[in-house]
């Protein structure tokens, strides 16, 4: 009857989890803190953050996974379409992830949870910064999604895992910047749709 | 008299027109998106949030700005909610037919086109 009942305590605590993080056809294995997250919008803009990307073209924003007792979130730099002045922010995974089809999870290989468990320090100590439109990395003041990523890692690994593109002699961070090598590895795929 | 008669009916007008510039959402979106696939930035981004307009900008400098002298807006339906508006779209120069979404914000009394989350 004891055992029942720790099995039923688990599995009733596993639903949640998975819940809180199942989209429509997101089906995730467990996030942890730091692992990064990255979805193709299908906006007006998305194409242009897509079309950066040298290896592949294949996603148009990308954010931090934190997660709180049992509830997972993502923080990310984005435009705003209420305010017009976008910032860091931290949204529930679920909604970021959804109604997108096509998602990905990598997290940081060889690296000890403590250390990762820093990328997403990083990034709640930037909450509320600017979103940069202009894609500018020397202003330091202001964050567009991918340079929040490359100085949360390279803040948590103490060195910087994550190199720039130069499109045109504009050197921005795209978003396969953030994926490419095996510093980090593939934790989700909703292309091959099954959990490694 | 009637010479100056003529003058402020133009002055009336001129006004009307920059008035008109902006005071609905479809008109909006249309100016923008009718001016961006023609390269005219500048007045592209008199229709758009500063935010959106550093964006533009940034993209140019990328050389990522598509250009498609043959685009036509034609107008699917619009959504109002307040200062903020979502216009459907649809362009006769995209060969996939695809519907898109465009949004916008007031600011000002003038309506703006604001790069979206959606990103």
């Amino acid at each position: 009857m004891l055992l029942y009942f720790f099995v039923l305590l688990f599995y009733g605590r596993s639903c949640c989890f998975c819940a809180e993080q199942k989209g429509n056809d997101h089906r995730l294995p467990p996030v942890e803190s730091g692992d990064l997250v990255f979805r193709n919008g299908t906006g007006q803009w998305s194409r242009y953050f897509r079309d950066v990307s040298l290896r592949e073209k294949r996603f148009s924003h990308a954010g931090i996974i934190r997660v709180e007792t049992n509830a997972a979130f993502v923080i990310h730099a984005s435009a705003d379409d209420r305010t017009g002045a976008g910032f860091v922010h931290q949204e529930p995974l679920h909604s970021f992830i959804n109604p997108y089809d096509d998602v990905a999870i990598y997290r940081v290989t060889d690296a000890a949870k403590s250390d990762r468990e820093q990328i997403a320090v990083f990034a709640v100590k930037n909450l509320g910064k600017l979103f940069d439109a202009q894609f500018d990395l020397t202003s330091g003041e202001r964050y567009y999604c991918t340079e929040l990523i490359r100085d949360a890692v390279a803040f948590a690994l103490k060195t910087n895992m994550i190199k720039t593109t130069a499109v045109s002699g504009y050197e921005i961070i795209a978003i396969d910047d953030c994926y490419a090598g095996d510093w980090v590895f593939l934790i989700y795929d909703s292309r091959a749709a099954t959990v490694p | 008299m009637i010479k100056k008669l003529v003058l402020s009916g133009f002055a009336a007008m001129a006004i009307l027109f920059a008035a008109g510039c902006g005071d609905s959402p479809q008109t909006t979106a249309k100016v923008f998106l009718e001016n961006l696939s023609k390269g005219n930035v500048t007045v592209a981004k008199k229709y758009a949030t500063e935010q959106t307009g550093e964006f533009i900008d940034a993209v140019v400098e990328m050389d990522k700005l598509e250009i498609n002298p043959d685009f036509k807006f034609i107008f699917i339906d619009e959504t109002v909610d307040g200062d903020f508006a979502v216009i459907r779209y649809k362009s006769s120069g995209n060969a996939t037919n695809e519907i898109k979404a465009l949004h916008l914000v007031k600011t000002n009394s003038q309506w703006k086109v604001t790069i979206q989350k959606d990103q």
